[in-house]
């Protein structure tokens, strides 16, 4: 479930494991998630189902429903309004969240957040992010540039380059 | 017993006479000028080979007040302080402050009163030109550390 | 005392001005231990020592709550919590609830205070900061002193509590609605409506701070200054004075500041009757006024020119309507004390040369000045010059002097106005001087002088009535002689001491001194109006010519000798003394009785001063009597400066004072009389906060105070309160003893002193 909307998950990636007695499918290289109109990319994804399950779910054998998904290197999480990018995720399908972690960046038109560690709700869009240490003048706490002139209409979303 | 004549030491005289004033805007300022050329000796034909830059702050008090108010004498106090470089490097050799204080009487008549202030104005100055001379004799003498 | 609705915690130590941050314009940048996204409803909120810069400011709070309005200008930012905005010019407004528009500026704020330059606190209950520059507190406090010591509150040493206080960052004025001054916390004084210049403003018209004095000439008086800033270079001071017991005196100063120079002119007046010690008035009710002027002007390099104008239409009128600093110097000729000058002058001077010409009349405010008796000085010109090249190894100076005294009435038995010595006089004079200095260390300086003088006397007594003649002359003067000293010096610990034998030989022919008259006694009397004032001492003993002026002239062959010493402290501090004394081949009457120097041995002269410690200097005189050393003039003295405190100490004791005849109440003072005085002034820190100021003039001959003051005051960094006791014994007039008590407040940042006599 990575967008609000409610339409399959398609999955694209270079290569494709699946060990069906753990129910793990492992996809690899420029992996690609899509649904609807959120989209999850990143270098390795790993995605495990539950064990002894209904069939007939994505990845075959008696696995059942996605529980979780682990997302390694390079991930990107693009909806209309907003663009996450982190080294890696976790996305926990019982309650719908999207946990990216390392150098978090999430741009929203012009505003641009940074932190280490960021949940989304991926049902309401709610983003909760959180820097590594707490207090004034610490390094890597969460930073970010808003642009309060330009109201934040959705926008096709800017390059992700990376405000070092 | 120990005393040696300041003039006779090496250097003194002559560097006294190679110290060129720069005079300080005003009476005291020039008269000032002047008793500094003449206590140093000044010669102006020698090429300079210090430079020596005066800032001046005269004050003026009644004191003797008598009953009605009225000062019989007034102090006058003139306080140089001096900066003494090198030329043509322009280091600082010496810096110096000297306080002179003096009283005139006061007079009735009022011009002899104005009489009385010019010429302390003179005294004052000259009373400091012997003493920054003599500061600067014993300085030299001592082989002149800058300070 | 209000209470300040919400307990503030405001930080003591000021917050430091954000430094420019690299951020472009438009761009809010924002960190925070976390931030909580809601798309939906666009909120976003920051917590945990979260900080916001945007547009210069800067934004401190445990929590931000940013709600982005639908356009711009819409949003609105909620600091919540221990709330700080340090604005763009260093001035920090604290508060625990903040609300503000997206762009920081509009917005309330509860439990509110600022912090504005030069450290003032502006604390209120609720702020309401209309726009960017007009901020309006309700129950507010302002104050510059410090409100916490060592983390927990303190009463501030003065404040003022209002209802509504608005600070108006445009025109820079604070407003107060039903102000309340408190000092230490005890309410002092009530206004309905009090302003003043917004302490950050350079320079803004406005109220300064006003004299409230009580005496029994005027009654209660209360002088209400109000500054009106007319340009960046002048600025003007109507200062209304209103007493209960006389009418009103307005008092005012101009200054303005021109490319070359500035003027500042002093002027006061009223209409009113005169009135004596007691208040009870006399007379006619006339125009009494003063004015008190000055100008100065660089013209070119060398040339400058000024002028000074200082009048006033009754002598005692500065002491009736107490007007302070009369007596200054506002120009290069200063008058004697209780006198006022109007000069006009102008001067050149570069590194070889000046010269100046001037023109001075004066008014005596003493009791018993006669100013048809003084002289109109016009020209008094001065001239020196410095021959550039050597002549005859020597250097060579030639100096001119000139001045026309006139004077409509003679000093003398002034009842029956005989007519005044009018005199005029050129003179030019040649300065030769070479110095020699021998190997062994004797220098030897030969010096010539040569001086030829023109005179005019007019209206010269005879002696008979009122006839009168006049006369013209003129004289050769001049000198030769040699300046001899042998200094020897030797280090001693970290000093150096000097022994200096010194001696000058002069020879003058028999000088011709110009006689106006003949006393009661036959003997000659001489033109002096500038040679008066004049004492043998340390400074005159080595001057060829001891006189002060021209009029008098020092001749035939004299020997002045003396010995110095001298101590110079390497960290220096100087001690020195000289004995001398001066032989001449034959007496000279021309030095009056009284001098010491008339016989062939004069009186001895002692001079010594020294810096015993960093700070203090005590310095002591003296002539002595050429036979029986007994003293004839003596003065001491001494001047402390250290951190127990400050003051000195002035003793003085003339056989003779040249001061001529006064009248002191009644009784009058005949010249020449015996002046003996001791006075002293101190300024001693007791505590930290508290100190004791005292000074004493007691005349030692009437064996009277004349002035005693006594003065405690509290001071800390941000007010300063004197209570000073002043009784002045003095009879100026009809104006007769008097007490006084002053209050002093000054509180910082609101300007010069309440003074509260």
């Amino acid at each position: 479930q990575l967008s609000q909307g409610k339409g399959p998950v398609d999955i694209a990636s270079d290569q494709l494991e699946t060990a069906n007695n753990e129910c793990v499918s492992t996809w690899r290289g420029n992996v690609e998630a899509l649904q609807d109109n959120a989209r999850l990319r990143t270098d390795l994804l790993k995605m495990y189902f539950q064990k002894g399950a209904r069939p007939g779910s994505a990845g075959g054998g008696n696995c059942g429903d996605l529980i979780r998904m682990e997302a390694q290197g390079a991930v990107y999480y693009v909806t209309p309004q907003q663009r996450v990018h982190g080294d890696n995720a976790l996305y926990e399908a019982t309650t719908d969240t999207l946990t990216v972690t390392g150098d978090v960046v999430a741009a929203q038109g012009q505003n641009v957040l940074r932190g280490e560690r960021m949940v989304i709700n991926t049902k309401t869009g709610e983003g909760h992010m959180v820097g590594s240490a707490q207090g004034r003048n610490k390094p890597n706490r969460v930073r970010g540039v808003f642009y309060p002139q330009q109201s934040s209409k959705p926008q096709q979303p800017a390059q992700a380059g990376q405000r070092r | 017993c120990g005393f040696a004549p300041l003039y006779g030491q090496p250097g003194v005289t002559s560097n006294l006479a190679a110290i060129e004033v720069e005079a300080p805007q005003g009476r005291t300022g020039f008269l000032m000028r002047q008793h500094l050329d003449d206590a140093f000796a000044r010669d102006r034909s020698a090429r300079a080979a210090y430079h020596m830059q005066l800032a001046l702050s005269e004050a003026r008090y009644p004191r003797g007040v008598r009953v009605d108010n009225v000062a019989t004498r007034y102090e006058y106090v003139l306080t140089a302080t001096y900066a003494l470089t090198t030329v043509p490097a322009g280091a600082l050799a010496k810096r110096g402050t000297v306080r002179v204080e003096l009283t005139y009487d006061s007079a009735d008549q009022p011009y002899a009163s104005v009489a009385a202030q010019q010429d302390a104005q003179d005294r004052a100055a000259q009373e400091a030109a012997r003493r920054i001379q003599l500061e600067l004799a014993a300085w030299l003498a001592n082989g002149a550390k800058p300070s | 005392q209000t209470r300040i609705a919400r307990p503030l915690r405001p930080t003591t130590s000021p917050v430091p001005a954000p430094v420019p941050d690299g951020l472009q314009p438009g761009e809010m940048y924002m960190e925070a231990d976390q931030v909580i996204r809601d798309d939906k409803n666009k909120i976003t909120t920051a917590e945990g020592s979260v900080e916001v810069r945007y547009q210069g400011r800067t934004l401190r709070a445990d929590k931000v709550v940013y709600e982005e309005g639908e356009s711009d200008g819409q949003g609105v930012i909620r600091a919540l919590g221990h709330v700080t905005i340090v604005n763009a010019d260093g001035t920090v407004e604290y508060a625990d609830e903040f609300v503000l528009d997206d762009k920081m500026r509009a917005g309330v704020a509860q439990g509110f205070s600022a912090r504005l330059q030069e450290n003032i606190k502006l604390a209120g209950a609720t702020a309401v900061r209309r726009s960017e520059s007009i901020q309006e507190l309700n129950r507010a406090i302002y104050t510059p002193c410090p409100i916490c010591a060592n983390d927990h509150p303190k009463t501030p040493t003065w404040s003022i509590s209002a209802e509504r206080v608005v600070q108006d960052k445009v025109h820079r004025v604070v407003y107060y609605r039903h102000a309340r001054v408190h000092v230490l916390g005890v309410p002092i004084l009530y206004l309905p409506v009090f302003w003043h210049a917004d302490p950050s403003a350079p320079r803004a018209s406005g109220l300064l701070a006003p004299k409230i004095q009580a005496s029994d000439r005027r009654g209660f008086s209360y002088e209400q200054p109000y500054l009106f800033v007319l340009s960046p270079y002048a600025d003007l001071i109507l200062s209304p004075q209103l007493n209960t017991k006389v009418n009103p005196f307005l008092n005012g100063q101009f200054r303005k500041r021109f490319y070359s120079g500035d003027v500042d002119v002093r002027f006061g007046y009223t209409h009113d009757k005169d009135f004596d010690g007691k208040g009870q008035k006399f007379g006619t009710d006339t125009n009494r006024s003063y004015i008190l002027a000055r100008g100065g002007f660089q013209l070119t390099d060398a040339w400058r020119a000024g002028f000074t104008a200082e009048h006033t239409s009754d002598p005692l009128l500065f002491d009736k309507y107490q007007i302070g600093d009369v007596y200054q110097t506002r120009g290069p000729y200063i008058p004697d004390d209780r006198r006022l000058i109007s000069q006009v002058y102008a001067a050149r001077q570069d590194q070889r040369s000046y010269f100046s010409a001037a023109a001075m009349t004066f008014q005596g405010l003493r009791a018993g000045d006669n100013n048809r008796t003084f002289p109109l000085v016009a020209p008094l010109i001065e001239g020196h010059y410095d021959a550039p090249e050597k002549i005859a190894g020597g250097r060579l100076r030639v100096n001119v002097s000139a001045v026309a005294l006139t004077r409509d009435q003679s000093p003398l038995d002034q009842a029956s106005r005989l007519p005044g010595l009018d005199s005029r006089r050129v003179t030019g004079d040649l300065d030769w001087r070479a110095s020699y200095t021998s190997a062994a260390g004797l220098r030897v300086e030969p010096f010539v002088q040569a001086r030829a003088d023109a005179y005019s006397v007019g209206d010269m007594l005879t002696g008979v009535g009122k006839q009168t003649t006049s006369k013209t002359t003129g004289r050769a003067l001049g000198v030769a002689g040699v300046d001899v000293t042998y200094p020897f010096f030797k280090r001693w610990h970290d000093a150096t001491i000097i022994l200096e034998p010194v001696a000058q030989l002069a020879i003058s022919p028999k000088a011709k001194q110009i006689v106006v008259g003949r006393d009661t006694t036959g003997a000659p009397v001489y033109l002096n109006e500038d040679s008066v004032a004049f004492d043998f001492d340390e400074t005159t003993l080595f001057r060829a010519n001891k006189f002060p002026g021209y009029d008098l002239y020092e001749d035939g062959s004299r020997l002045n000798v003396g010995g110095r010493v001298a101590v110079l402290w390497d960290d220096g501090r100087r001690a020195n003394l000289l004995i001398g004394r001066s032989y001449r081949a034959d007496r000279n009457t021309v030095f009056s009785a009284s001098s010491g120097l008339r016989p062939r041995a004069s009186d001895w002269i002692v001079a010594a001063d020294a810096q015993p410690i960093r700070g203090l200097t005590i310095f002591g005189r003296a002539r002595l009597d050429a036979d029986d050393l007994t003293v004839h003039r003596a003065e001491a003295g001494a001047n402390l400066a250290s951190k127990w405190g400050s003051g000195f100490v002035r003793y003085l004791r003339d056989d003779s004072s040249t001061l001529g005849p006064t009248l002191v109440g009644s009784t009058v003072i005949p010249a020449g009389q015996r002046v003996e005085n001791f006075e002293m002034g101190g300024d001693v820190p007791v505590t930290k906060n508290w100190g004791v100021t005292a000074y004493g003039n007691r005349d030692l001959v009437q064996k009277a105070w004349v002035i005693r003051d006594l003065g405690v005051y509290y001071r800390d960094d941000c007010a300063r309160v004197d209570v000073i006791y002043r009784r002045e014994d003095t009879i100026i007039g009809r104006l007769g003893p008097r007490d006084s008590i002053a209050l002093r407040l000054t509180l910082a940042t609101l300007g010069s002193p309440f003074t509260v006599r």
